[in-house]
């Protein structure tokens, strides 16, 4: 039963750090993603890398794993940020297709399909390997506030006002003699090396990533999460990731057979999103953006 | 074998296109980011399946109940959300986080209601011909394709449909004011794109099988079609729609087929980024 708890709370931490990264990039930029998945599988290949190959500790790993995703970030953003509305989600769209295709068909460096197993846990200060589920959580707690503490405090910053003004009125930003083309590009380069968070520990915890858990679904997962807690603080995130987490352990709590309990997981989320989009669609994006 | 891969190309260009126009007519006249398209395409091919194949009907009446079924659910989908938000007068990224969230509500229905494996229509003996080695369901479907692509040209090119819809684009207010319901309009616009995705959806369940993921390429290809060729244009999403098929035919027949989503893709990245007009920019008069 505790182990049950723990393993839970494990994903819903995880969770809560893709959503805070993208939280981040979604709500406060204005720019709906559907390629926070590819970014969130590039960390974890670039984790089971370094790990399994170069068997580094956690903060190298953290530190290599930020790095590669705000490379890559940097670059797809360098283009693509002046896009707007549906072509800049088609452009992360093609992103997510591009990554997945590698993933998936580069067999001889990804393992393709059968993806890449046996990769260790995590080693901190001379502990060796944390692998028991209890110590994982308490390394994962750690991280997750750590992230959540990094963006709260990022939000009542100068930066983090500035990005409040983007959201707001981007033109008057831009009278201001704010380069607002800079900032989408470090928010999109932040929210996807914050993410390579969150695939560290998955992959670690998981000791086994294949490109299935990197797709498009993932994506539009991600997505909902942000938007379910449906308040620009960070806090409805926490809630909205950790609901996703929830729900499917509530379905089989009250007896759904398990091979409708997926569908109707992803139909009530549906119709959340829906009266999401109702009751609070003024709140959730800055209309000037459209 | 050549003769076989052209046929192949010729059909998914087609393919593309004609699902391209669906797409462009709801995308033009309404701006919606209409990803609940690409689960009507799926529901088209399971409606299909369900009577052509489980309930032995004719292939006629199992096409037209499925075009029937389509188009009624696309137009509930414009009538019962899309129009609700627009009142709410939201943003547009709203209204496509609501197109996701019915993609997601139709995509599980389906899975709900025939399960999550891949579905073949078997009892495909329509038309017993071969044609240099070309089996005649295959010379059939093109034709088909065909067919309805010169159709939707003639649609688009003569019709005072299309010239009205344009006009709501523009200047919603102006075109209300000259006299133009444009409830009416949209609801023919919805109805005419669920039949286009019907046909499509229902052909290729009947020529290739069904699954529940085959929407989300597809209208992923359509979009990128509309990018490539430009929007705004029935040309553009033709020209698209084939450029799309050809290279996806020829990165089979040259490169490993593995390769050919990726491809597509970067060939995309580079549209949006170099030309995001697309080939055809629409010529139109700055005010």
């Amino acid at each position: 039963m505790v182990n049950y708890l723990l393993n839970i709370s494990n994903f819903a931490l995880i969770y809560i750090i893709l959503a805070t990264s993208s939280h981040l990039l979604i709500r406060v930029s204005n720019q709906i993603s559907l390629g926070q998945a590819a970014f969130f599988g590039i960390g974890a290949y670039i984790t089971a890398l370094c790990t399994q190959v170069f068997h580094l500790p956690i903060i190298p790993s953290l530190l290599i794993v930020m790095l590669v995703n705000g490379v890559i970030a940097y670059l797809i953003a360098m283009p693509t940020v002046k896009l707007v509305g549906d072509y800049f989600v088609m452009a992360t769209l093609a992103f997510q297709f591009i990554v997945f295709s590698i993933l998936y068909n580069w067999t001889s460096v990804t393992g393709g399909s059968e993806g890449i197993s046996g990769i260790p846990s995590p080693k901190l200060f001379g502990i060796d390997s944390i692998s028991a589920n209890l110590d994982f959580f308490i390394l994962n707690l750690v991280l997750t506030l750590i992230l959540l503490f990094l963006f709260y405090k990022l939000q009542y910053s100068m930066y983090g006002k500035v990005l409040k003004a983007l959201h707001i009125n981007e033109l008057s930003l831009l009278a201001t003699g704010r380069d607002t083309r800079k900032i989408r590009i470090s928010v999109f380069v932040i929210s996807s090396a914050f993410i390579g968070w969150g695939s560290y520990l998955y992959a670690t915890y998981m000791s086994y990533i294949d490109p299935s858990s990197f797709n498009i679904h993932e994506s539009i997962f991600i997505l909902i999460a942000v938007l379910l807690g449906s308040s620009e603080k960070i806090r409805g995130v926490v809630i909205g990731a950790a609901f996703m987490i929830l729900l499917p352990e509530i379905l089989r709590f009250v007896q759904i057979p398990d091979t409708i309990a997926a569908p109707i997981n992803q139909i009530i989320l549906g119709i959340l999103l829906l009266f999401i989009v109702y009751f609070r669609g003024n709140s959730l994006f800055s209309n000037q953006s459209t | 074998m050549v003769l076989q891969y052209l046929i192949n190309a010729i059909i998914n260009g087609s393919i593309i296109s004609i699902l391209a126009i669906g797409f462009a007519l709801v995308y033009n006249t309404t701006r919606i980011f209409h990803i609940a398209y690409a689960a009507l395409y799926t529901l088209s091919g399971y409606v299909f399946y369900q009577f052509y194949e489980l309930n032995n009907f004719s292939f006629l009446v199992a096409l037209l109940i499925s075009l029937a079924i389509t188009s009624i659910v696309s137009l509930a989908i414009d009538l019962v959300v899309y129009r609700t938000l627009n009142k709410k007068s939201l943003g547009l990224h709203s209204i496509m986080i609501a197109s996701i969230a019915l993609f997601i509500i139709i995509i599980n229905i389906i899975v709900l209601i025939w399960g999550n494996s891949p579905r073949l229509v078997l009892n495909e003996q329509l038309l017993n011909f071969n044609l240099f080695g070309v089996s005649g369901n295959r010379i059939s479907i093109l034709a088909t394709y065909l067919l309805i692509l010169i159709a939707l040209m003639i649609f688009i090119k003569k019709g005072k449909f299309v010239t009205i819809i344009r006009s709501i684009r523009d200047n919603q207010t102006l075109a209300g004011l000259m006299g133009i319901n444009i409830g009416n309009y949209r609801t023919g616009v919805f109805i005419i794109s669920g039949i286009i995705v019907g046909i499509v959806g229902s052909i290729q369940a009947f020529d290739v099988g069904i699954n529940p993921d085959v929407g989300l390429p597809v209208f992923i290809y359509a979009f990128i079609a509309i990018i490539i060729g430009g929007i705004g244009r029935i040309e553009g999403a033709i020209i698209g729609g084939y450029t799309l098929g050809f290279l996806q035919t020829i990165a089979e027949y040259f490169i490993n087929s593995q390769w050919v989503v990726l491809s597509i893709f970067v060939i995309l990245l580079l549209f949006l980024i170099y030309l995001p007009k697309g080939l055809l920019p629409e010529k139109r008069r700055e005010l």
